[in-house]
């Protein structure tokens, strides 16, 4: 896990946003969003969490390429598959994003949920330069070590945005 | 669709032609004709495009084709009529049967009474998965059963509302996968690269002016059906050893399946058409030579068209017909090697002395494996199995068993999204992850290359296939 020092906090509104993807998630990152948001809110700041939840439909798209291309299957074949798979991700995400409202319920923590499709880190990288969020949370994804070295760690980029702009708390944690 | 990033195709849609070009321009080396060095050439090109897919297989293989008289490799007519050969017939019959199987709903019945009859416990629903999806490739190729099973198994996790991180709910989609890739190994009608390679072997032998006889359906399932079928335990071991069960109530999964069995009716007259063709198709490449086989899997297709089981337009959506064209293609390059003297060249300057045979069989199993995690069956197939029957001959080992070696373990991939469909759909569905597959996968996959070549050392011979020379 790494973190940011924290640096700002609203006295009026403070925003937690946690980010969570089809490849990004972990039950301990959620509680630590909630640990994160009444640490907020024992200063006397009204707080809420943001979630937003990317569907990755890379995977998805994919797999029904895969399945044609590697595979021979036709259309229709690939048309009930990728139904299944998209299916498969949209209960992923409401069961995810449900966990998240069940813990902040009892706290009366509200939670605003965004949902999006196409790719975590860009999306991810728009809202962590907007400076509105006090603490942002999200997991890394799973990439081979090389990769890492060589290419740099797009979460890393997250994190140096959101703190250069928006002088945010950054947590990144490893995935379940 | 490529899998990788736009810049890796471009680097690989210019730099295969480069390559390609640069081999085909560089002084000839001693003991290599100018035919052997286009056709080293072209195999060059479709390798990278193979691997890097800027272009879809099909296209691949096309070009292939038409490079090979285009650089003076083999002549026209003997590029075209390679791409008319019996392995094509009999994967067009191959993916018509299972176009069938889908389409009529014959084997999702008989996959829910199946699984409906074997849902007492997390274990045996999961080892009933397997068990199913392994079996069905009897009949049904691989990838077909595949995409058949897993909206099965994503309605069995849906039931039981499964949470992401569910070790049962990995555990049956891996179930599906792993039982196909098992399954895939099973007959010439499991996967298309098993005729392919069958076929590579005759070229391989008529090319080189050797006789044998070719290999017939029952003769190459004796071989391979076994490690199949140890692949399967295998298998179903390390999954019970990963994802223990979780102690869940399966009573929603079995009310599902209780729902979709509900929901199927009686047998329909398409799909008791369908038992009596495959039924019929299945008798017939059991009793017919080898050379037969294209010929009854076509004979099933015109049948499966003439009693109405199916229509064209509807088999025209079931089948993606560029497999035609990969394996046509494919054929036509890989033979083009062996024809121009181009692999004898190339193992005459890799092959070490005195290398044991027992090496040389474990060194290309391991090979097709490890490409067979990155790039298409087919395309591992072709690139290693010609180098593999001239290199085993040196060493003693015949290119017959080669021709088993090589696909059963194009068959053992476990680990990763890019090493075969199955692998990639589970991946798809956001459950799985690599670190599910990576590690276990790969012991998997070891333990099998094992399994093979003991197979392939100690057992072939005593079933009378012979091995060593």
């Amino acid at each position: 896990m790494s973190e940011s020092n924290p640096t700002h906090v609203s006295p009026e509104q403070a925003t937690v946003l946690l980010a969570l993807a089809t490849s990004r998630y972990s039950a301990g990152l959620v509680r630590r969003t909630i640990d994160e948001a009444l640490l907020l809110a024992a200063t006397g700041a009204a707080v809420r969490i943001e979630v937003l939840y990317v569907d990755e439909d890379a995977g998805v798209r994919r797999a029904g390429a895969t399945l044609k291309d590697d595979g021979f299957l036709g259309a229709d074949p690939q048309e009930s598959i990728l139904e299944a798979l998209a299916e498969s991700h949209r209960r992923l995400a409401r069961d995810r994003i449900g966990q998240v409202q069940e813990l902040a319920a009892p706290h009366g923590i509200p939670v605003v949920v965004e949902e999006a499709v196409g790719e975590f880190s860009p999306l991810l990288e728009a809202r962590a330069a907007s400076g509105r969020y006090d603490v942002i949370l999200l997991t890394r994804v799973q990439r081979p070590f090389i990769a890492r070295l060589l290419l740099g760690s797009e979460d890393d980029e997250i994190a140096r945005l959101a703190r250069g702009e928006g002088e945010a708390k950054v947590v990144i944690t490893e995935p379940d | 669709m490529s899998s990788h990033s736009p810049w890796m195709d471009r680097v690989s849609l210019i730099g295969g032609p480069l390559l390609c070009a640069a081999i085909l321009l560089a002084p000839t080396p001693d003991g290599l004709t100018v035919e052997g060095q286009a056709a080293l050439a072209v195999m060059t090109l479709c390798m990278i495009w193979w691997l890097m897919t800027p272009v879809p297989l099909p296209v691949t293989s096309l070009a292939g084709l038409a490079l090979l008289p285009a650089l003076g490799a083999l002549p026209t007519a003997d590029a075209l009529a390679l791409f008319g050969n019996q392995a094509i017939f009999f994967v067009i019959g191959v993916f018509l049967v299972a176009a069938v199987m889908l389409r009529t709903g014959l084997s999702a019945r008989l996959s829910l009474l199946f699984l409906r009859r074997l849902s007492k416990s997390e274990a045996q629903l999961c080892n009933a998965v397997l068990l199913l999806s392994w079996g069905s490739c009897l009949i049904v190729v691989s990838h077909a059963v595949a995409a058949m099973m897993l909206p099965i198994v994503l309605s069995i996790v849906t039931a039981l509302d499964l949470p992401a991180r569910s070790r049962t709910a990995r555990r049956l989609l891996l179930s599906m996968a792993w039982g196909t890739v098992a399954g895939s190994n099973l007959t010439l009608l499991s996967s298309a690269r098993a005729s392919l390679s069958l076929e590579l072997y005759g070229q391989f032998l008529t090319d080189s002016g050797r006789a044998a006889a070719p290999i017939g359906f029952l003769e190459y399932s004796l071989a391979s059906a076994p490690i199949s079928l140890i692949t399967l335990l295998i298998c179903g071991a390390a999954l019970a050893v990963v994802f223990p069960p979780e102690g869940l109530d399966l009573k929603p999964a079995v009310a599902r399946l209780d729902q979709q069995v509900a929901a199927l009716g009686p047998m329909s007259r398409g799909e008791w058409g369908t038992v009596a063709v495959v039924a019929g198709m299945l008798v017939a490449m059991g009793i017919a030579g080898p050379s037969w086989l294209g010929i009854v899997a076509l004979l099933a297709s015109v049948a499966t068209f003439a009693l109405r089981i199916v229509s064209w337009e509807e088999a025209e959506r079931y089948v993606n017909w560029g497999v035609v064209l990969m394996y046509g293609g494919a054929i036509a390059v890989g033979a083009a090697l062996t024809r121009t003297g181009a692999i004898s060249w190339l193992v005459d300057n890799i092959m070490p002395e005195n290398v044991p045979a027992l090496v040389i069989l474990l060194a290309v199993a391991a090979m097709v494996t490890l490409l067979t995690e990155v790039v298409s069956n087919s395309a591992a197939i072709t690139i290693l199995l010609p180098v593999a029957m001239e290199l085993g001959l040196r060493a003693g080992i015949t290119p017959r068993a080669m021709a088993w070696v090589a696909p059963i373990a194009a068959g053992f991939a476990f680990a990763l999204p890019t090493s075969t469909p199955a692998i990639a759909l589970v991946f798809g569905s956001g459950v799985v992850t690599m670190r599910d597959t990576v590690a276990p996968g790969t012991v998997v996959a070891l333990i099998c290359l094992g399994v093979l070549v003991l197979s392939a050392w100690l057992l072939w011979p005593l079933l009378g296939l012979a091995v060593v020379i």
